[in-house]
């Protein structure tokens, strides 16, 4: 159980990291560029819901 | 195993976007216009990337050079367009003092191919500046072309009068 929460504890870490990261430069992007990356990151988190629904999760 | 590889399609894709996502913020950062401001004082040249000009504290405080008080500071602008279209605009500086246009340095016309450079140049003489009555203290440079602004802090100060060194006596 304690090994869980360390990993619950590591992805939270990850995210805010890649989350401060995407914000500080998110700002230097082409009003397309910007555009672009919203259609690809939902596409990501959609196609890894699917992955994981493929799992059976 | 063609049911794995079809499961496996899903994480393949996101793998894929993922990758799309980073490969746009290095094409998104190469394409654009880009100058580079290079200043020569004091027989040093400092160079002023296109990056430096992106931090937000830049657009009112500027650039800060000193220089001393009669020699020449020698400004060369360099304009990378690296867009697909050409990229014309008129490049104008000038010299500031208290709000008030000193002297015009350069007014100058100019058209940068696609994927191409421009440079212009221009100095800034203090004989000229003290012939209109005008004397050590802080000027700025402002340069403007389309909807670009850089702004350049030129500090000026006496030469320091270093007394000459006594001679060893053999």
């Amino acid at each position: 159980m304690r090994i869980y929460v360390l990993y619950g504890f590591g992805i939270l870490l990850c995210l805010s990291g890649v989350g401060y990261l995407a914000a500080a430069y998110v700002k230097y992007l082409s009003e397309p560029g910007k555009l672009t990356c919203l259609i690809l990151a939902t596409a990501m988190f959609a196609l890894l819901g699917k992955y994981f629904e493929s799992r059976g999760w | 195993m063609a049911a794995k590889r079809g499961k496996n399609l899903y994480l393949y894709l996101t793998l894929a976007c993922f990758v799309g996502i980073i490969a746009i913020f290095i094409v998104d950062g190469y394409f654009g216009l880009y100058d580079t401001l290079y200043v020569t004082a004091q027989e040093h040249e400092q160079e002023i990337e296109a990056d430096y000009w992106q931090q937000a504290w830049v657009k009112e405080e500027g650039y800060g050079i000193g220089a001393e008080w009669g020699e020449p500071v020698y400004f060369r602008y360099e304009i990378d367009n690296r867009t697909f279209s050409t990229y014309s605009a008129d490049v104008e500086a000038s010299l500031w003092k208290s709000g008030e246009e000193v002297v015009g340095l350069l007014d100058e016309s100019i058209s940068v191919a696609s994927f191409g450079e421009a440079t212009v140049d221009w100095a800034v003489r203090a004989e000229e500046l003290e012939g209109a009555g005008f004397a050590v203290g802080e000027y700025s440079v402002q340069i403007r072309h389309g909807e670009v602004e850089r702004k350049i802090v030129l500090s000026y100060y006496y030469p320091e009068e270093v007394p000459p060194q006594p001679v060893p006596r053999r």
